[in-house]
């Protein structure tokens, strides 16, 4: 019988050798969608259909978390400010912190699970159920047809809700003072305007495009490796979205650390 | 030869599938592959149609080397190979008829009147006219076999693969598939490969059958042959008399 250290080194290099192993699934699938790529008469006419359900059926969650975010922001920049500092910087921080942090990190995250889990569900049924093996068998390249108008459309889309996302925030920051800070509209504004550089809202662009090709590439590759029936689909949907998550949150300290 | 697997051998992780799998598929024939479940011949069928690649082995279609092949050379090969899936695979966003359309929307020149009218045809084969707008969730078993049946042979392939057409299925709807199949062949003078654990399908609908087992072929031979044969292991197979078989005792 096995002493502890050995059964540790054992269990530690049986991990080792399954993320290896998933990295180079990643990294296989990735060339088979960037090879796949090539046929736009396949996926071309599929990505309407993908940005509509990943990024238009995104707006309501992403404006809803939005809206109480830039409520809760700017009661909470009141309640810290305490008299201390000008109660225009409400604006400068419902701005600066819904552009640059909130908007696309809570976006992402609850896309995350929106977008993401759903392409691991949906795709990983098709594995179980080998409509995949279908589509090859009829001559369609499986990675053009369900992968890459995923990706696409969701790296594309994704800036775009974010952006979404950042204007609902500010706006709900603005009614909020308005209403229950006894602000003006102009002691907002000038707020708003004083620390505002262009570069934030491409910073919030460019992390909400990476957040967009994380999600939709970590659900399509769960979905396509499933195995084991209705457990392996429910499996891929939660490995999906907790990876999709740890790596925006992985990302979002990176663009900082990069850009900032 | 039409369809040729020579020595394949497949494996998966330690578990060794296939140990030298030989058969040869003539031209216009049905072949019905039987063996014991989980003996390997949906593996076997996989690998006619480039779904799972030999560890070892050749498997040729049409005098073309599946190996040697180009994605874009085996999608070429594909679009003469029908594949019946067990649980019929439709892909259940879709209609029937959009079902049956995907395939034909893959052929270079196909104008939207002839797939319609090419889905309308398929479909009547298979004795489903009408069901064009119906979607899976909407069909019996029978009929989704059926379904996707239909989808197999709207490209006018020269082969159909049939993997297990009608396991799970009541009496009367496994003999309709069996003429289904027959039909295919005469009428669409198809070659066929039907992977079954069903012996009394299998003797309907087969000119040959091929016996999977322990990784190789242990036997071929028409109907009547593999019910006069001596060998134990066939015998027990197809009179369903474990005692015969090794390893289930």
């Amino acid at each position: 019988m096995a002493n502890p250290i050995t059964r540790a080194l054992a269990a530690l290099g049986r991990n080792v050798v399954n993320a290896m192993a998933g990295l180079g699934r990643f990294g296989a699938l990735a060339v088979a969608a960037t090879r796949a790529g090539r046929d736009v008469t396949t996926w071309g006419r599929l990505l309407a259909v993908q940005m509509a359900r990943i990024g238009v059926e995104s707006v309501p969650i992403a404006l809803f978390i939005a809206t109480f975010t830039g409520i809760v922001l700017a009661l909470q920049a009141s309640y810290t400010f305490t008299g201390a500092v000008p109660l225009y910087f409400v604006g400068t921080l419902v701005g600066k912190t819904m552009i640059l942090e909130l908007g696309p990190v809570l976006t992402g995250l609850a896309l995350a699970g929106r977008v993401g889990a759903n392409i691991a569900a949906e795709l990983g049924t098709m594995r179980v159920t080998e409509q995949i093996d279908a589509l090859e068998t009829l001559a369609y390249d499986p990675a053009a047809y369900l992968i890459v108008p995923r990706v696409i459309a969701g790296t594309l889309m994704f800036p775009v809700v974010v952006v979404l996302a950042d204007g609902v925030g500010i706006v709900a920051g603005w009614i909020t003072s308005l209403y229950l800070l006894d602000m003006s509209t102009e002691e907002f504004i000038r707020g708003l305007k004083l620390f505002f550089a262009p570069f934030d809202v491409r910073f919030s662009l460019i992390k909400a495009t990476s957040f967009g090709l994380t999600v939709t590439a970590v659900g399509c590759y769960y979905g396509f490796t499933t195995i084991g029936g209705a457990e392996g689909v429910g499996r891929s949907t939660t490995r999906a979205v907790v990876v999709a998550s740890m790596v925006i949150l992985v990302l979002d300290a990176f663009w900082a650390i990069v850009l900032l | 030869m039409s369809l040729r697997l020579v020595e394949v051998h497949k494996a998966f992780g330690s578990k060794q599938i296939l140990k030298g799998f030989t058969l040869e598929v003539r031209e216009g024939e049905t072949l019905a592959l039987i063996g014991a479940s989980g003996s390997g011949k949906s593996v076997a069928l996989k690998h006619i149609i480039g779904l799972l690649q030999p560890d070892a082995g050749e498997v040729w279609v049409d005098g073309r080397r599946i190996a040697d092949l180009e994605r874009s050379e085996l999608y070429e090969v594909r679009r003469n190979v029908g594949y019946v899936f067990q649980f019929a695979a439709l892909f259940d966003s879709m209609t029937v008829g959009e079902n049956v359309g995907m395939g034909l929307r893959r052929i270079p020149g196909m104008s939207e009147a002839e797939i319609q009218e090419r889905v309308r045809e398929s479909l009547r084969l298979v004795d489903l006219p009408g069901f064009e707008d119906r979607y899976p969730a909407e069909l019996s078993g029978g009929q989704k076999k059926r379904a996707g049946l239909a989808r197999a042979i709207a490209t006018h392939p020269k082969y159909v693969l049939y993997d297990e057409p009608t396991t799970g299925l009541d009496p009367l709807t496994k003999t309709v598939i069996d003429r289904l199949t027959i039909r295919m062949r005469k009428e669409l003078n198809v070659t066929g490969v039907a992977v079954t654990h069903d012996m009394d399908s299998a003797y309907r609908m087969a000119d040959r059958i091929a016996m999977l087992h322990d990784g190789r072929v242990r036997f071929v031979g028409t109907p009547a042959e593999i019910q006069k044969t001596e060998d134990r292991v066939v015998r027990g197979f197809i009179e369903g008399r474990p005692e015969l078989v090794g390893e289930y005792q």
